[in-house]
């Protein structure tokens, strides 16, 4: 698991599969899972789970669901306060990884 | 869509040739709009810098190099060109027409010049098991480090190269746990590493940090050298890697965290689907854009610099970046370019180190092309070597025939991941030349946009 | 190298669906056939069409046509195999949004039934809503009030395909049955001499006592090189674009009466939406433009289908180089000249009928009667 070695400003709130996660304002989705410890977010066509690889917006494998439907890299979305994401590979396999 | 978004400049890419054009052309009274997909300006290299300087805890382990980019971010935030964050191009036209979109709303500016900034990507490693959770790049890890001053203890570190050693170096001063270090790099230098060593002598300073870091890393970590036949294996997630040592002795290492890292290539993906002439550079395995001395690429009036135009560092893009907005200030103005000139003399001291590095940790062919059958390659459409070998023995010209064949390259990524990997293959097995390869036609957007987004830009009212 | 000479029966130029459907039916009839590509099979427009395999919609003077080509469809791996399995049969259905799509909707309808086609429908709102759970159920427009869908006409058995594939399975059944295809051939000339064409191209010299024309966008400037009158052909790019994969809610092949758009999703989820966008085409350079705000239209109409479109990620758009004729029906008959048949024109519908051209293409090398009339397809219709 990601751990930071400085405190953190967890300021906002934000809800990973609507549980609620305290998180720095601005902080990438990719980065509060990662610290979270979920390195599984979605599937690929195989069925294999996948998650962040590169962090900059290249690889598209930490892809989310936000709250319109709409999927978004999770390295390029920045966590506001009440937003909301969903894993779908928790909604594929019912359990996340 | 909004009318009138019209600059003198636009860039794409706030990293340090983009902050860089900006500061100069902006002090020169040209109009500057920078589009950049992060929250500020910093790109890869200086990310989250002008966050971290804020901040109450000092990420001093990023060490001295990554903190003198505070003062070029500073400068450009005060300086008055206009930056959108969070912003992704997805297209530009050759009559300079750049579309964008920020916060799921397209947008349409025009410029009279473009400067395309947008750097480097990892080069992919395509080994056995790098889509398992857990497996991540070196810049990766680096970005957890700089972003959210965040790391793994156990991790496993597999590559070489001088980002390779920055990050572990930067790992240890942030009080990590490394499980061990295993160096992809052949143990002994050759007598091309020496030649090429000579010239790196006018940057001694990069020289000598790249041996203190090597050195340190030696000293404080499990370090293992001259790897090979390195793969990873799991069952939904990262737990093991293995590999071959110098001697020939197999070895097995547990982890759920391993970063990979194998040098970093240009990203062109907005180059090409411009139609920017580009040309293989055998030195550094990638494509680099047909540029002049200036950095005007094939099409007026559009500009590259820094890494996207080869891979040279973040000193050589600071002065890459001012040297085209010399250019294109000159040009605007209709006045002389000298001072561009100049300016290069003293980027040629800035590149002096990088023969050196291109030799030293050119990768080998296993990391370019996996000798398993089963390994990925590309990731986004789940399809191995072996499916990939398949469709080129039914006769390929190019990786374009292959997409039809195989679906290569037709996923979310463009062929980021898969592109360089594939064109490899075909080479290799037609026997020709990298250039008579080619790469994947293509074409934009080259950041998804919803069809919403899209639609948005339509008129008002309906046609028939 | 020394260039070749061959002396063969048939020389098809052009491999697009048109070239390989005529090159798999002369062979499977015994000829000596040739086919010339400039690039590769399905490289143009054969290649980055949207796939529909429609009936629905026709000309009505290329409605025999487009049946005839259905029956090939629908027994399709009897003629070129496996790669049949790439046709996925669903139905068609171009629904009415407005008055002025519903009245001309309905017109179509009675039009169709007396000229006696059958397979054309009008199906009231119900019934499409029954067979299109998903549909919007209010269709919002900007500026207007919201309107609905009255209805809409409907072909059962119309699909979607993906091009390549089956241009390839046509192509390879050539092979199969005897015929020789030879990409990267350009033909630099072509001129009638002692009763035989005298093809020159990059890769060798050929003879032939027929030629057929299947040079798409390029099929003017070849008939017009080998002495052949001018034929009004201009090349442009229709646009198209997919999303990545979303869930399953669409199971027929759609459009909107009254208004451009195509819309299907394949059976990977992802949406492929485009529907009459051209950019301009350049057949010198190979050059097809894209420009994706044009395709703001198509994406609008789409949503208005459809809402949770609008989220879905636009990964890819492509464009190709196609050849119109300025009457949108294509140009299928015998040349001004012996030995030259024309199969070219087909104005961004030429897929579906491709098998069918093939087989009247075959035809008139072989002087037999073809299936349907070919009289409205005539290269002289434009010689005042």
């Amino acid at each position: 698991m990601f751990r930071p070695s400085t405190s953190q400003n967890n300021s906002i709130t934000i809800y990973i599969d609507d549980e609620a996660i305290q998180a720095v304002a601005g902080e990438s989705v990719a980065a509060i899972l990662l610290k979270q410890g979920i390195t599984a977010v979605h599937s690929a066509p195989d069925k294999a789970a996948r998650g962040p690889y590169c962090m900059m917006g290249v690889c598209f494998d930490c892809m989310v669901e936000c709250e319109d439907g709409r999927s978004e890299q999770a390295c390029q979305l920045y966590a506001e306060e009440g937003m909301k994401v969903y894993l779908p590979v928790t909604k594929q396999t019912g359990a996340r990884t | 869509m909004n009318a009138a978004l019209h600059y003198d400049l636009i860039i794409i890419g706030a990293g340090p040739a983009g902050m860089s054009a900006a500061i100069y052309a902006s002090k020169n009274d040209m109009t500057v709009l920078v589009l950049d997909d992060q929250p500020a300006g910093g790109g890869q290299v200086y990310r989250h810098v002008m966050q971290n300087a804020a901040a109450q805890n000092k990420a001093q382990f990023l060490g001295s190099d990554y903190w003198s980019g505070h003062k070029l971010a500073d400068e450009f935030t005060r300086s008055s060109a206009s930056l959108w964050p969070e912003s992704r191009v997805w297209q530009i036209t050759k009559e300079r027409e750049v579309f964008f979109s920020q916060k799921g709303k397209a947008h349409r500016a025009q410029a009279g010049a473009i400067l395309i900034a947008t750097g480097a990507m990892e080069r992919p490693m395509p080994i056995t098991g790098w889509t398992l959770p857990g497996v991540m790049t070196i810049g990766a890890a680096q970005t957890m480090l700089k972003t959210s001053h965040s790391g793994v203890d156990g991790a496993l570190f597999v590559g070489s190269g001088p980002l390779f050693y920055l990050t572990i170096w930067q790992y240890l001063n942030a009080g990590f746990d490394i499980k061990a270090v295993i160096d992809t790099a052949p143990g002994k230098m050759s007598l091309l590493h020496y030649f090429w060593a000579l010239p790196a002598l006018l940057q001694p300073s990069m020289l000598i940090k790249g041996l203190k870091w090597r050195s340190e890393i030696r000293r404080k970590t499990h370090y293992i050298s001259g790897a090979t036949a390195v793969s990873i294996s799991g069952d939904s997630q990262a737990e093991a890697l293995s590999f071959t040592d110098a001697s020939g002795k197999q070895h097995r290492l547990e982890a759920e965290h391993i970063f990979l890292h194998q040098g970093v290539v240009p990203s062109i993906n907005l180059t090409m689907a411009t139609e920017l002439e580009h040309r293989w550079c055998p030195r550094q395995l990638c494509w680099h854009p047909k540029t002049d001395i200036f950095g005007e690429s094939s099409v007026q009036q559009i500009f590259v610099a820094g890494d996207g135009m080869g891979i040279a560092g973040a000193a050589a893009a600071i002065s890459s970046g001012k040297i085209a907005a010399m250019r294109i200030t000159a040009k605007a103005r209709g006045t002389s370019s000298l001072n561009a000139v100049f300016q290069m003399v003293r980027q040629v001291q800035k590149m002096a180190i990088r023969p050196f590095l291109d030799y030293a940790f050119k990768p080998a062919d296993e990391w370019l092309v996996p000798h398993d059958e089963n390994a990925i390659i590309c990731r986004c459409e789940s399809l191995t070597k072996a499916d990939i070998t398949k469709a080129i023995t039914l006769g390929v010209s190019g990786p374009n025939q292959l997409k039809s064949f195989s679906r290569a390259g037709m996923g979310r990524c463009q062929g980021r991941m898969c592109g360089l990997t594939i064109q490899k293959m075909i080479t290799d097995h037609n026997s020709q030349s990298d250039d008579k390869t080619g790469y994947y036609r293509l074409r934009p957007p080259i950041r998804p946009l919803t069809v919403g987004e899209l639609a948005a830009l339509a008129d008002d009212t309906p046609t028939s | 190298m020394t260039p070749q000479h061959h002396k063969d029966r048939v020389i098809i130029i052009g491999g697009g669906i048109q070239g390989c459907a005529a090159a798999y039916f002369l062979a499977k009839r015994g000829q000596t056939v040739t086919l010339l590509e400039k690039d590769n099979i399905a490289r143009h427009a054969s290649g980055v069409n949207a796939g529909g395999v429609r009936r629905l919609g026709r000309d009505l003077a290329e409605i025999p046509l487009s049946l005839a080509a259905m029956d090939i469809w629908n027994h399709l791996s009897d003629e070129i195999g496996d790669a049949a399995m790439a046709f996925h049969p669903s139905f068609y259905v171009k629904v009415a949004i407005d008055e002025p799509g519903h009245i001309a909707g309905m017109a179509r309808a009675e039009a169709l039934q007396q000229a006696g086609f059958q397979h054309e429908v009008w199906l009231d709102e119900t019934e499409i809503r029954k067979r299109i759970p998903c549909l919007a159920r209010n269709i919002s427009a900007k500026n207007m009030a919201g309107g609905e869908i009255s209805g809409g006409l409907v072909v059962e058995g119309d699909g979607w395909a993906i091009p390549w594939r089956i241009v390839r399975g046509f192509a390879d059944a050539a092979v199969r049955n005897g015929a020789t295809i030879t990409e990267h051939c350009h033909v630099e000339s072509l001129k009638r001499q002692n009763n035989m064409w005298q093809i020159h191209t990059n890769a060798g010299d050929f003879e032939a006592d027929i030629v057929v024309n299947c040079a798409g966008a390029w099929a003017a400037d070849l008939a017009r090189q080998s002495g052949e009158p001018d034929l009004p052909l201009t090349a442009y790019a229709p646009m198209l674009a997919v999303t990545e994969r979303r869930p399953q809610i669409l199971n027929a092949v759609m459009g909107i009466l009254g208004h451009t758009l195509s819309l299907k999703q394949l059976d990977t989820g992802q949406f492929v939406i485009g529907g009459g966008v051209r950019a301009d085409a350049d057949i010198h350079q190979n050059e097809a433009g894209l420009s994706i705000p044009e395709l703001a239209t198509s994406m609008y109409r789409a949503a208005q289908l459809f809402p949770d479109i609008a989220h879905a990620k636009i990964i890819r758009c492509w464009s190709g180089i196609e050849g119109y004729m300025p009457d949108n029906l294509p140009v299928i008959g015998r040349g001004n000249q012996d030995g030259l048949v024309h199969g070219f024109g087909f104005s961004a519908h030429g897929f579906q009928l491709g098998p069918a051209v093939g087989e009247a293409l075959a035809d008139l090398v072989m002087g037999q009667q073809p299936r349907t009339s070919l009289a409205a397809f005539s290269p002289q219709r434009f010689s005042a």
